[in-house]
């Protein structure tokens, strides 16, 4: 997709968590790269591993879980056995996250803006009165009104559109490289979100910040992101540039999650659904396409797990994980 | 062989219960065990007096542990010793069980402002060093084994009731006791048929680590002075005996009462904890 | 905050009130002291009017009143034995055990907080172990047993603590203390180390669960995910959320170390109040009781008032949920 080298490289990564026994395997065999200014939308259900995907590339991984396979590269050096001390100094600096609930992200006792200083002088060696004025500054950028105020504010004293606008700041404030946005939208209103979507994309498109959008929201993928990767129990079952992804989805999966989105679906009488229940936790010792109890096209050879291929639309960088790929046409969605 | 007495051992409770059991029947049966009534007067013998431990007596009797000043054999009088502490325990941990099941249960039950009241009664108890409740009771009655035996019940039963009444509680909103008020039974016979026995798991946990507290919280008053009276010796009253001999190197008559004294506790405790992990949620055997 | 703490200052109050009463009826249904003090064969006209000097012949409500305003003038009546103020005699001993129950508090806290943090942030280290065994046995080990212990040890077998007493004083702002000269820390120690023993504990495995508790937290990820030293996260984002609770605890074990004191005291032979009022006991001395009793739930509830206020300090939520309760 770009010429330039990508800025996020993973190949194959594998996380799982050993519970007692038995080993779940929360991300299986992912691989996706992501180059500067890119925007990548990660979509897929809760426990389709898609944040495990991201605290993996974070080393934020706590036992029991464990990366056991693959590789992270960041500008072509492996993250993956980095020592704890070398890890340490590119989370916060070169690669920022943004989590899901601002409320319990921030500490809920400490200043708005000691929180904020801690990020920028644990990676750059500048007085307290610089990191605060570049904190005030960030603050300013992010849409927060008077800034200077809001510093010494706690959490508890925002609101929850506010919170978020904080920890964006945050990611913001060392000029990372790389930004994972773990569904920072969930829970606000709609109009915040929409604000804070098209702020965030100006932002990034402004540094030329790399932005891995991870949501189960196929609306926000479609706003924000160059290319998105759908995820389903721990792998991708299908990538590619998101006007294609969209509009020419060809797994299964994508398929039947396309036609849930209620504003995809204006001309059905009924909002469909995919049939069965998801089943987040994968043991180790499943075999086959994890989608196949659910998927209308399965049959016997949906017992070998299938492997990434080109997918029909022939579109560069367009690929999907089945053995009954929809074809270019059948695959459209009637009312598109 | 190490190995096989480790892997029993592994257990904690196993440890405790063993203590104990031993601990328990030594009490029980000390007239049987002892080899003298340590408080019948006429079978002491003063010549034996402050001898060290293992030392034969003035008559070949043999002293295990040795004498206290007064020549009274101190392995009888630790038997007897600790009839009295395990009694003084047993006694009060009942009644403040007894107690504190009552008030938690009948809060739990009628809940609304008696609840709230009575649980600020039993909040604001708690808030109070034991040690401090049973100061104001001993002041105020004097000594006496039913004075210490009524003081050590005032300082726990709060426990009793809280810990009941938070079960109790969360047993309140099932359905079965609501169909049971449908069916009009009448409220003592729903609460004791059917809330305590679904509330007693917790207690085990309180039983345990009350007994070892009663047992401390004896030892302790006896030890000022100010618990049982001198005729009915429990481990803190030979402990309080021997502390002035410490100072010239007689550290017998303190330490093996004392030892006795840290068995029962470790015991009762290492059973509390035990209890307390069976009833976490998740845990497997 | 302002209404925040009224509202504790109406409770505080309404408590004192209920303690004046409680501990009031109590020593009431005593009985009569005064056969304690005089010889019992000596004629009724002496015994009457012995009993009319201490004004035990009134009813027992103008007892109290007279009590009440009796302890509204500072005055809780004089000792039966030493005829002194019961309140003076309190104060006089009360630098000794303030000074004994700090030291406890001092030791408790240096060492009692860093291991818990340790303990906490690695279960399974050298540190954690010592705490878990440490914890078992400070709940099972009498307090006065350990002191026994520790004067065997440290005094009577190596002598390098003395085995009681206070040692050499010297005058600070009016009160006797004895931590200014290195024989008076000598006597402190051992009896210090003794009383913080049950707050060590306390504070260990209370700090312990909290960083366990706080390391599993969303906001310590997030720290993490910010590239901050361990070290930093540990003293400030986990101890910031541990403070609260820690303080709470240990400053109601504070008040309750006043209480503790007593066994302490005795076994170490160190003239403070719990001395004084096991003393007082043992001879039904009851205005020193009386005034022992009320003086220390007085100086325990002020604590606790205290702490809430620094909790609603250190937790700005605190006073915020109070408020609109």
């Amino acid at each position: 997709m770009t010429s330039s080298p990508p800025v996020l490289e993973v190949k194959g990564l594998r996380t799982e968590f050993h519970m007692g026994r038995s080993r779940l395997c929360a991300v299986n065999d992912v691989s996706f790269s992501i180059g500067r200014g890119e925007v990548m939308g990660l979509v897929g259900e809760s426990g389709s591993g898609k944040s495990v995907t991201g605290y993996s590339i974070m080393g934020l991984v706590d036992p029991p879980g464990h990366i056991v396979d693959g590789t992270i590269r960041l500008h072509g050096k492996d993250l993956r056995g980095l020592p704890e001390r070398q890890m340490n100094a590119i989370r916060g600096d070169r690669v920022s996250i943004i989590f899901q609930d601002p409320m319990t992200a921030l500490h809920p006792t400490l200043r708005i803006g000691q929180q904020m200083i801690d990020a920028i002088r644990a990676h750059r060696s500048v007085s307290r009165s610089e990191a605060w004025r570049r904190s005030r500054d960030m603050l300013g950028r992010v849409g927060i009104p008077s800034p200077g105020e809001r510093l010494s504010a706690y959490p508890h004293q925002l609101s929850g559109g506010m919170r978020q606008r904080v920890c964006i700041a945050i990611a913001l404030l060392n000029d990372p490289d790389l930004i994972i946005a773990d569904e920072p939208t969930t829970g606000l209103d709609v109009t915040i979100q929409a604000q804070i979507l098209a702020e965030m994309q100006a932002l990034v498109a402004a540094r030329g910040t790399a932005l891995i959008w991870v949501t189960h929201d196929l609306a926000v993928v479609a706003n924000i992101a160059d290319s998105v990767a759908v995820m389903y129990a721990g792998s991708i079952v299908e990538r590619g540039p998101t006007d294609v992804v969209l509009r020419r989805p060809s797994s299964p999966y994508t398929v039947g999650l396309l036609n849930s989105v209620p504003s995809r679906n204006q001309g059905a009488s009924r909002l469909s659904q995919i049939p069965g229940t998801y089943t987040p936790a994968v043991s180790e010792e499943a075999v086959g396409c994890r989608f196949a109890p659910r998927c209308p096209r399965a049959d016997d050879a949906c017992t070998v797990f299938p492997a990434l291929t080109a997918a029909a639309t022939g579109a560069p960088g367009h690929e999907v994980r089945c053995h009954h790929p929809y074809a270019a046409r059948e695959g459209r969605l009637s009312h598109v | 062989m190490k190995s096989v007495v480790r892997r029993y051992f592994a257990n904690r409770a196993t440890l405790g219960v063993a203590i104990l059991l031993v601990c328990v029947g030594a009490a029980v049966f000390a007239p049987f065990l002892a080899n003298q009534n340590p408080y019948d007067l006429a079978q002491l013998n003063i010549m034996d007096s402050g001898l060290p431990p293992g030392s034969e007596g003035w008559d070949g009797h043999y002293y295990w542990l040795g004498t206290d000043e007064q020549g009274r054999d101190l392995l009888s009088a630790i038997l007897y010793g600790l009839r009295v502490s395990l009694f003084v325990a047993l006694a009060s941990t009942a009644c403040a069980l007894v107690v504190g099941v009552s008030v938690g249960l009948f809060a739990a039950y009628r809940g609304g402002a008696f609840d709230a009241l009575l649980m600020r009664v039993v909040d604001l108890q708690l808030s109070f060093p034991s040690i401090l409740i049973a100061l104001i009771l001993l002041a105020a009655f004097g000594p006496g084994l039913d004075k210490v035996v009524l003081a050590i019940t005032a300082s726990q039963w709060a426990y009793f009731a809280r810990t009941i009444r938070s079960s109790a509680q969360a047993e309140r909103s099932r359905e079965y006791i609501q169909a049971a008020q449908v069916l009009r039974y009448s409220s003592l016979r729903i609460m004791i048929v059917h809330l305590l026995p679904n509330s007693v798991a917790e207690l085990g946990v309180v039983v345990a680590v009350e007994m070892a507290s009663a047992v401390a919280l004896e030892a302790t008053l006896s030890f000022l002075g100010i618990g049982l009276p001198i005729t009915q010796p429990s481990l803190g009253l030979l402990i309080a005996n021997g502390f002035s001999f410490m100072l010239v190197n007689k550290y017998w008559i303190s330490v093996f009462p004392g030892l006795v004294l840290m068995a029962v506790l470790i015991s009762f405790n290492m059973i509390g904890e035990h209890l307390r992990k069976i009833n976490e949620p998740g845990y497997a055997a | 905050m302002g209404w925040f703490i009224a509202r504790r200052l109406g409770q505080f109050l309404l408590l004192l009130f209920v303690m004046s009463l409680v501990v009031f009826v109590a020593l009431f249904a005593l009985g009569n002291p005064v056969l304690n003090f005089i010889n019992p064969s000596s004629p009724p006209d002496v015994v009457r009017q012995a009993i009319h000097n201490l004004g035990l012949d009134q009813p027992a409500y103008i007892q109290y009143f007279r009590f009440l305003s009796g302890i509204a003038h500072g005055d809780l009546g004089n000792s039966y034995t030493s005829g002194r103020p019961a309140l003076r005699l309190i104060l006089e001993r009360l630098p000794a055990t303030l000074e004994l129950s700090l030291g406890a508090m001092l030791i408790a806290t240096l060492v009692g907080i860093p291991l818990g943090l340790g303990a906490g942030y690695r279960p399974n280290s050298l540190v954690g172990r010592f705490v878990e065994g440490f914890s078992l046995l400070s709940v099972s080990l009498p307090t006065f047993w350990i002191g026994l212990m520790l004067i065997i040890v440290f005094a009577i077998e190596t002598g390098i603590f003395p085995a009681g007493g206070r040692g050499p004083t010297t005058d600070l702002l009016g009160m006797k203390v004895s931590f200014t000269s290195l024989e008076g820390l000598r006597h402190l120690f051992l009896p210090a180390l003794n009383l913080s023993l049950f707050p060590m504990a306390l504070a260990m495995r209370l700090t312990r669960a909290s960083v366990e508790e706080s390391l599993r937290m969303n906001f310590v990820r997030y720290a993490r995910a910010k590239g901050l030293p361990p070290r930093r996260i540990l003293s400030v984002y986990v101890l910031k959320n541990v403070l609260p609770s820690l303080v709470t605890v240990m400053g109601m074990v504070l008040g309750g170390l006043l209480a503790f004191s007593v066994i302490t005291e005795s076994i170490f032979a160190w003239p403070g109040t719990g001395k004084l009022v096991i003393d007082a006991i043992q001879i039904s001395d009851r205005p020193v009781i009386i005034a022992y009793l009320l003086f220390t739930v007085f100086i325990f509830s002020t604590i606790n008032l205290l702490v809430d206020i620094v909790c609603a300090v250190l937790d700005p939520r605190i006073s915020l949920r109070g408020a609109a309760s």
